[in-house]
């Protein structure tokens, strides 16, 4: 996995050390810009909000 | 985005469960961290956090608390309290107990206090528990528990009438069969009875329905006045409910 880019969000690379896609367990990567973790497995991104992840399906993007 | 029961009960009422006495203070909390030994390596995570109370209790004795729940609104309140107890280690991430978002063998310690009874399956949380946990790790749970046949049921539809999100509380022996069922060695169990203030319990709801809940408590039969025995004193409502506690190994 790719080290994440620190930005004005601030969200500690640490946080995606064990996280990983609740629907797939694939791993996920972490979008800076649009404050997203991409799972590629599941075609799904999860939002993250306030510096904290959504790891719910019913909440995130679909990814075309 | 469509609520679920869980969610809209909790979301209307999150600030409620940060001070919750059962919740907050309840005799478990420091029994959990007391029979557990937390380790000061340890990962943790602690499943339907709540008002995040069992994540702030393991805290200051393990490396770091993943701390996990579906609502919107607990979370953003256990952030808040977060930084007010300056807990640095503690995270928090939104995620079903049946879906998890972690690795395989990622975890020293799971918990999950007070909200199995919650869960759309409690089997598919176990299956979660067990995958992120590491090979011989602990498994620590507190829920409220029922007796066995119908006083159970009586007093899971009284639980539920008062809370929708309610679904339903087990048996000590249910406890014991799917911890076993799921590859669990249980090191430790226990029940307790809590006492209950009838009041603050019910006061989600208005004059009516606390009439219909008072009725379900003291109109009952013997066998469930025996378990919940509501008592008045000074108008007074008091009643109990009973919550047990396991600690079990990662097979």
């Amino acid at each position: 996995m790719n080290e994440p880019p620190r930005d004005r969000h601030a969200v500690d690379p640490k946080l995606l050390e064990i996280l990983v896609c609740p629907l797939t367990k694939g791993p996920l990567e972490y979008d800076a810009e649009k404050q997203e973790l991409i799972s590629r497995s599941a075609k799904l991104a999860y939002p993250i909000r306030d510096g904290i992840p959504i790891m719910l399906p019913e909440e995130a993007r679909a990814l075309e | 985005m469509t609520k679920s029961l869980v969610q809209e009960q909790f979301g209307a009422t999150a600030a409620h469960y940060l001070t919750s006495k059962p919740h907050a203070k309840g005799k478990s909390l420091e029994r959990l961290v007391e029979l557990v030994q937390p380790q000061p390596a340890w990962r943790a995570l602690d499943v339907a956090t709540g008002a995040g109370h069992t994540a702030y209790a393991f805290a200051p004795h393990v490396a770091r608390v993943w701390a996990t729940d579906i609502t919107e609104e607990m979370l953003a309140l256990v952030r808040d309290e977060i930084a007010k107890r300056k807990l640095a280690n503690v995270r928090v991430a939104y995620a079903k107990a049946e879906a998890l978002p972690f690795e395989d063998q990622s975890f020293d310690l799971v918990t999950c206090r007070i909200a199995p009874h919650h869960f759309d399956s409690i089997a598919g949380f176990l299956d979660e528990a067990r995958r992120v946990l590491k090979s011989g790790a602990t498994l620590a749970i507190a829920d409220n528990i029922v007796p066995p046949g119908s006083v159970g049921d009586y007093v899971n539809a009284f639980e539920r009438l008062r809370d929708p999100s309610h679904l339903r509380a087990w048996t000590m022996e249910e406890w014991r069969a799917a911890l076993a069922g799921h590859g669990f060695a249980v090191r430790h169990e226990e029940s307790a009875a809590k006492s209950i203030e009838f009041s603050s319990w019910a006061s989600r709801h208005d004059a009516n329905m606390q009439a219909l809940l008072k009725a379900m408590l003291v109109e009952t039969t013997p066998a469930v006045k025996a378990f919940l025995r509501p008592e008045e004193n000074e108008g007074n409502l008091t009643f109990h409910l009973s919550e047990g506690l396991f600690i079990a190994h990662r097979k």
